[in-house]
């Protein structure tokens, strides 16, 4: 929680500030770590059961 | 002029009448504020935002209360997480498309995930499946053809090639993402096959494998089950073995459940991640729990590589009742009502888990990242290269054996040609592309749904298709918060198998 919101009880930030994307380039943005699978997340509405919906992951990188 | 963020989005918290959440649709803001803060927000939107052109209309809270302007050091930090702006609606839909595409880009250029489709055929005839055409009308018998194995070598020396197109070339250390599907890819007479891309590919470099299968043939691949080989499987149960029974069957119509159980036995044994994926109606979904008791019965909820996870059956072809399905969001509020009175129904996974996660994980955060947007539904829009029995290479694994909608074919040569017209209209689907989402609060939360599930319903790929997200995404949301503010552990262990 951020100093200013400690003592506001009217509203406490649940995440950092995430990195501006609009402010950022491609290259700025790209993904460093590869292919491969490592995470099981996904949210595939199963069309006729089958489609299991590959979900593309964010940038786990930490800007500061 | 200083207005609410056409998208902001609020969430309520069951039980906790004097706060509520925020979310932001571009920001990635996640924040708790009081009523009276959520109802000042709500009292400065500009107006309504426009029903979308298809889908679902998704209601939002009421204003509830007096409005009461916050203090001067609310309203700055409302400002720094995106929730008060002085952009035009316009402007924010324009932002909002910027972010959409910069992610997409960089999606596009991260390396690509593959599927190897040995065959069309499947030893099985269930009923709802999207592919029933190609194994019981004659017209599509040209399609059950196995790749052979000149044709998979051709296959692995393309993927240096397509790694090339995505600006990637010349890493020998480059791990590749290797998935099965079919049809039924693991059928007995598939194992040469098999082999052939599996030994290929870790010849090339480091490699994981995995699969969609049915699981009747596993005793072929025994030896292949292991955490460094074929990895992970995904299984589909239908049911209690009564039902499943019914459902999932040979030609000759018989059932299929205890081969399965006993190979799902020796792959958890053996290391392997194995992902059960119950298709679900509103004639099984009772069912649930007798299923639930014989998975803890068999222990495979003991092994950490085991889990689940629930999908509803979609009407695809003209044998699936459409008054039998559900959609996702009728599914999961099913299965919690199930949950009240069988406890044991812990073990399957809700529809939505993945939502919650990603919100767990958000509130989590203890660095500042990458907001965790979703700029496209699948990767079937980006990075996903799916190759058939006919050297064609398909985008979505929903639209294959068909050679109008493949996004490129292997020559005999050896030579990828991507066929720009169909690649590029694949691959630049996002919530950018259609003016329904551009608009959407929940947009980059979203993706845009499935593009074949849009065209079903709407006749177009750039369409959105909502599948009642808002109502999903809000009440995992609490309930992600909820769960975060009591400390409770983060138990998610995924299901879906994923290009990530």
């Amino acid at each position: 929680m951020s100093e200013e919101t400690k003592k506001n009880t009217e509203i406490e930030n649940l995440n950092p500030e995430a990195v501006d994307v609009d402010a950022l380039s491609v290259e700025d943005l790209e993904d460093v770590s590869g292919g491969g699978c490592t995470d099981f997340t996904g949210s595939c509405s199963g069309f006729s059961g089958t489609c299991i919906g590959f979900h593309n992951p964010p940038a786990e990188q930490s800007i500061e | 002029m200083l207005r609410t963020s056409s998208y902001t989005i609020y969430v309520d918290l069951p039980g906790h009448n004097d706060e509520m959440l925020l979310v932001h649709g571009y920001t990635g803001a996640y924040d708790r504020v009081s009523r009276r803060v959520a109802t000042y927000l709500r009292s400065q939107e500009l107006r309504r935002p426009p029903k979308p052109l298809y889908g679902d209309w998704s209601p939002e809270p009421e204003i509830d209360g007096q409005v009461a302007v916050p203090s001067d050091e609310t309203l700055e930090v409302l400002k720094r997480r995106g929730y008060l702006t002085t952009l035009t609606r316009e402007a924010e839909e324009a932002k909002l498309a910027r972010i959409a595409l910069k992610l997409h880009e960089r999606s596009r250029r991260q390396a690509p995930s593959y599927i190897i489709m040995p065959t069309y055929d499947c030893n099985l005839r269930c009923s709802y499946c999207f592919q029933d055409h190609m194994r019981t009308d004659p017209r599509f018998q040209h399609l059950l053809r196995r790749i052979e194995l000149p044709l998979a070598d051709r296959i692995l020396a393309a993927m240096p090639q397509i790694e090339a197109l995505h600006g990637l070339s010349g890493d020998t250390r480059r791990h590749r993402n290797i998935g099965f599907f079919g049809g039924e890819p693991l059928l007995e007479i598939c194992r040469p096959i098999v082999d052939r891309f599996i030994e290929g590919a870790l010849a090339m470099g480091p490699a994981s494998f995995w699969a969609v299968t049915n699981g009747t043939d596993l005793h072929a691949y025994h030896d292949l089950l292991s955490p460094t080989l074929l990895s992970g499987l995904q299984i589909t149960i239908d049911g209690p073995p009564e039902e499943h029974d019914r459902r999932r069957i040979y030609a000759d119509g018989s059932g299929t459940y205890e081969r399965i159980a006993r190979h799902i036995d020796i792959a958890l044994e053996q290391g392997v991640k194995v992902s059960i994926r119950l298709n679900l109606d509103r004639n099984n979904i009772k069912d649930l729990p007798a299923l639930a008791q014989d998975f803890v019965a068999r222990g495979w909820d003991r092994h950490p590589g085991f889990s689940t996870y629930t999908a509803a059956i979609r009407a695809e072809n003209e044998k699936t009742d459409r008054k039998t399905t559900f959609s996702t969001w009728e599914l999961d509020c099913g299965l919690l009502e199930l949950r009240e009175s069988h406890p044991e129904l812990a073990v399957i996974g809700r529809p939505d888990e993945s939502i919650k996660f990603g919100a767990r994980r958000v509130m989590g955060q203890s660095a500042r990242k990458m907001p965790e947007f979703r700029e496209s539904f699948c990767s079937a829009h980006n990075k996903m290269y799916i190759f058939d029995a006919f050297a064609d290479i398909y985008a979505c694994w929903e639209r294959t054996g068909d050679a109008r909608t493949r996004i490129g074919q292997i020559l005999d040569d050896g030579s990828v040609k991507i066929n720009t017209g169909v690649s590029d209209f694949w691959r630049s689907r996002t919530v950018a592309s259609n003016p329904a989402c551009r608009q959407c609060r929940y947009a980059l939360h979203c993706g845009g749904g499935c593009a074949v599930l849009a065209v079903g319903k709407t006749g177009q790929y750039h369409a959105n298709y909502c599948d009642g997200f808002a109502s999903r995404f809000r009440a995992n949301v609490a309930e992600a918060y909820l769960d975060h503010v009591t400390g409770e552990e983060l138990g998610y262990k995924g299901g879906r198998l994923c290009d990530q």
